[in-house]
């Protein structure tokens, strides 16, 4: 076969293949544009923010601005352009805090608990405030918050907790008179 | 644990076994009679090094039951003098718990450096055919603090804020602090009794770090999980290789919500557990969560229930308890007499007088 003729199949069969991976470039991304089913919407329908019209979606008040500049305050509170956190994220971050932070802890379980009053998280939401109080040494406090919680959540894992720890713990040594 | 294998066979409640009542499906029923005082040896040993031959016979005892039978066990009001949680179960059961529950918290009047009330009712209990396990809510080793000073949980305590708990969990293990000296001061309170525990020739299953979780209610789960992790290594070399004791079953007690990253591995560990104060018992989430971190050959024990659990709900595999423990004073106030009285009639129970000879 002349050369020219050679280079100009060689050419052409590139450009076929230049043409199909434009092709297929732009079949994937039509794919992956296509909404997906209605059962996989809803986690994601979830995890947006709630109209401000909805009494459960209630912002987190704003932050004193000694702390609204904190770094982890500011990603806890405001994950999105200072959207508040959906439920699953606040009880994450209630977990990732764990003791380390009880001031922070003790807000983000009271937004937990007004905008989420009847989730089946709602006792232990009310956990991490009655422990984010315990913590804070502000035991009375947790005790008074950890009688309503008896009350409100009968039979649960999470009174039962409260309950024990903070209503009907062994005393101190200290605290017996004669031991 | 130490060693190989998974369950181990031969257990003392086998055939042949001191209190033999048909193997590891026995019916519970009355002592048998006519054995021997040993115990068949098993593939796994206590953590401790150079373990006694108690402990090995103990923990060889747990295995041999586990996934089978479950130990009954009842906590003590150590805070009183003379408790009565375990005679009123002679009272109003008929039966002895298999396992005596305490805490060291308890000094009742006792100095750091003697014996007290709860460890000598201890070894009488071992004596009498049964098992002791302790605890010890122990209190912030903060500067300059002593076993007589500890205080848990209140106003008055220098805990429970946590904002100083983070350097104290350093410091605590941290050689040439007066945190550490303060630290080594409960643990040689702590070495008293298991001690004189030692030299009677008695095992003593240790929940050291009771309800151990993330966020924990006391001061040892309130720091990382590496904290925590450090502080108990550094108390079971305390205790096993400084002190020498070696008549421990070590109890990795985790709280409602167990965290693999706070498990200090099986090498310092020979049993784990759960405990709960909820009423969905036998608390079937719980045993699994422990069982996700701890394994599935590892004996499991809800150490610490404010509601007794039924053996018949709790097998074969839903939540195979090794043992309970309900809490002092619940016995009365969350449970009922028939509610036991049936529970301690269950043929996978055992109670006091089915524990075999381990000594």
């Amino acid at each position: 076969m002349p050369k020219p003729a050679k280079t100009a199949i060689i050419v052409l069969a590139a450009g076929v293949i230049a043409l199909s991976a434009v092709l297929v470039a732009f079949a994937v991304r039509h794919k992956r544009s296509v909404p997906a089913p209605i059962e996989t919407q809803e986690p994601i329908m979830a995890a947006t923010p709630p109209a401000p019209s909805e009494p459960a979606a209630k912002a987190l008040p704003l932050l004193p601005p000694a702390l609204s500049t904190g770094p982890r305050l500011r990603m806890a509170t405001e994950p999105a352009a200072g959207k508040p956190l959906d439920e699953t994220s606040l009880m994450t971050t209630l977990h990732d805090l764990a003791a380390s932070d009880p001031p922070l802890s003790l807000r983000l379980a009271k937004e937990a608990l007004d905008r989420f009053p009847d989730s089946p998280n709602a006792p232990e939401f009310n956990w991490n405030l009655v422990k984010a109080l315990f913590n804070m040494g502000r035991l009375e406090e947790a005790r008074k918050e950890a009688q309503v919680m008896v009350s409100k959540y009968p039979g649960n894992y999470f009174a039962g907790d409260v309950d024990h720890h903070l209503l009907n713990h062994p005393p101190n040594p200290t605290d017996i008179p004669n031991p | 644990m130490n060693g190989t294998g998974g369950t181990s066979t031969g257990g003392a409640t086998g055939t042949g076994g001191v209190k033999a009542t048909g193997g590891t499906t026995g019916t519970g029923g009355s002592p048998g009679t006519g054995g021997t005082t040993t115990t068949s040896p098993c593939s796994v040993t206590p953590v401790s090094p150079g373990s006694s031959p108690q402990a090995q016979k103990l923990l060889c005892y747990l295995y041999s039951q586990y996934g089978n039978h479950v130990l009954s066990g009842q906590q003590e009001s150590n805070w009183n003098a003379n408790p009565t949680d375990i005679s009123w179960y002679n009272t109003n059961i008929g039966k002895y718990p298999a396992i005596d529950g305490s805490d060291f918290l308890y000094t009742n009047g006792a100095s750091c450096t003697s014996v007290t009330v709860s460890t000598t009712r201890a070894i009488a209990y071992w004596n009498a055919g049964g098992l002791t396990m302790f605890r010890y809510h122990v209190g912030e080793p903060v500067a300059g603090s002593t076993c007589a000073q500890d205080c848990y949980m209140g106003a008055n305590c220098a805990e429970p804020t946590t904002a100083a708990t983070s350097s104290l969990l350093t410091n605590a293990i941290t050689a040439g602090t007066a945190e550490n000296t303060a630290w080594n001061n409960r643990l040689d309170y702590m070495a008293v009794q298991i001690g004189a525990m030692k030299t009677a020739n008695v095992p003593i299953i240790l929940a050291l770090f009771h309800e151990t979780q993330s966020n924990g209610w006391f001061w040892w789960a309130q720091g990382t999980a590496a904290q925590f992790v450090a502080l108990y290594k550094y108390s079971f070399n305390y205790l096993t290789v400084t002190k020498g004791l070696n008549n421990i079953i070590w109890l990795m007690p985790y709280s409602g919500t167990p965290a693999a990253s706070f498990y200090p591995g099986a090498s310092v560990v020979d049993i784990a557990g759960g405990d709960t104060y909820g009423t969905n018992q036998p608390f079937t989430s719980l045993y699994s969560s422990v069982k996700g971190i701890a394994g599935s050959t590892m004996p499991l024990a809800l150490h610490e229930t404010g509601l007794i659990p039924t053996p018949s709900q709790m097998f074969p595999t839903a939540a195979p308890w090794i043992l309970f423990n309900i809490w002092a004073g619940y016995e009365t106030s969350n449970n009922t007499v028939a509610n036991i009285k049936s529970v301690y009639s269950d043929s996978h129970l055992i109670t006091r007088d089915l524990v075999p000879n381990l000594k």
